[in-house]
């Protein structure tokens, strides 16, 4: 029928590229949809997560050129009173490593 | 770096990249009305005071009205005008008449750089 076809139509489009049955068939593209659906909500809360495991071990990477490691160096920051975020940290050890190479010094001052 | 405006149009000399715009209604539906009186009132001088634009004006009974828009880029926008009131219709047509023809796109980060790293991005063997 009309509403059916419509109804199946949203969910296939939903479902392009899926392998197998699940790009093809409704029944399995709505199985499928609904995994990736829910795994989308959790993995949506668990990105932040993810994100900032992955800048520490990059500051902890670059801090240990600099002869320190990752738990001397947070802790030397906000000492010094510094804020910066650990996502500008990670990004900084990479574009602008002559500024993390001041910081470094700056979280080993006293 | 304050972003430019495309091609630098406006700088030296300006061109409108609206090339043509579709309004589409429906001569009875409660939905069109704010169209149909935009359509009586104000369209003709608007057609007129913008000769570089093409207006067509299409009848699409048992539908909600729309405005489609081309660019001279070639991309074209569509503007759901249901149950808008005349003034909100005309905002949207000088709207589409003032952007550039740049396709509406979810950002995928809030800044934009050209030059994110002004020294040099960090190598294996920078502090070898």
């Amino acid at each position: 029928g009309v509403t059916k076809h419509a109804r199946h139509k949203k969910i296939l489009k939903a479902a392009k590229g899926y392998q197998a049955s699940s790009g093809r068939n409704y029944k399995w593209a709505k199985e499928a949809l609904m995994h990736a659906w829910s795994h989308a909500y959790r993995h949506r809360r668990q990105r932040k997560g993810d994100f900032r495991r992955l800048w520490i071990i990059r500051i902890g990477a670059a801090c240990r050129q600099h002869d320190t490691n990752y738990s001397q160096f947070m802790h030397g920051l906000t000492a010094a009173g510094i804020e910066i975020d650990r996502k500008m940290l990670a990004d900084m050890a990479v574009r602008d490593p002559a500024a993390f190479e001041r910081l470094v010094a700056l979280a080993k001052t006293d | 770096m304050a972003h430019l405006a495309p091609m630098n149009n406006g700088c030296v000399r300006y061109i409108c990249q609206l090339k043509r715009l579709t309004l589409q209604y429906c001569k009875n539906g409660g939905s069109s009305r704010g169209i149909r009186e935009f359509l009586s009132e104000t369209v003709a001088q608007f057609a007129k005071e913008n000769p570089h634009l093409t207006v067509y004006v299409r009848q699409r009974p048992g539908r909600h009205p729309r405005i489609v828009a081309e660019f001279l880029s070639g991309n074209s926008r569509v503007v759901s005008v249901k149950n808008m009131s005349v003034e909100e219709v005309a905002g949207h047509i000088s709207l589409l008449r003032t952007s550039s023809g740049i396709k509406t796109v979810k950002l995928a980060k809030p800044w934009h750089t050209d030059n994110p790293s002004i020294q040099g991005n960090w190598t294996p063997f920078l502090y070898k």
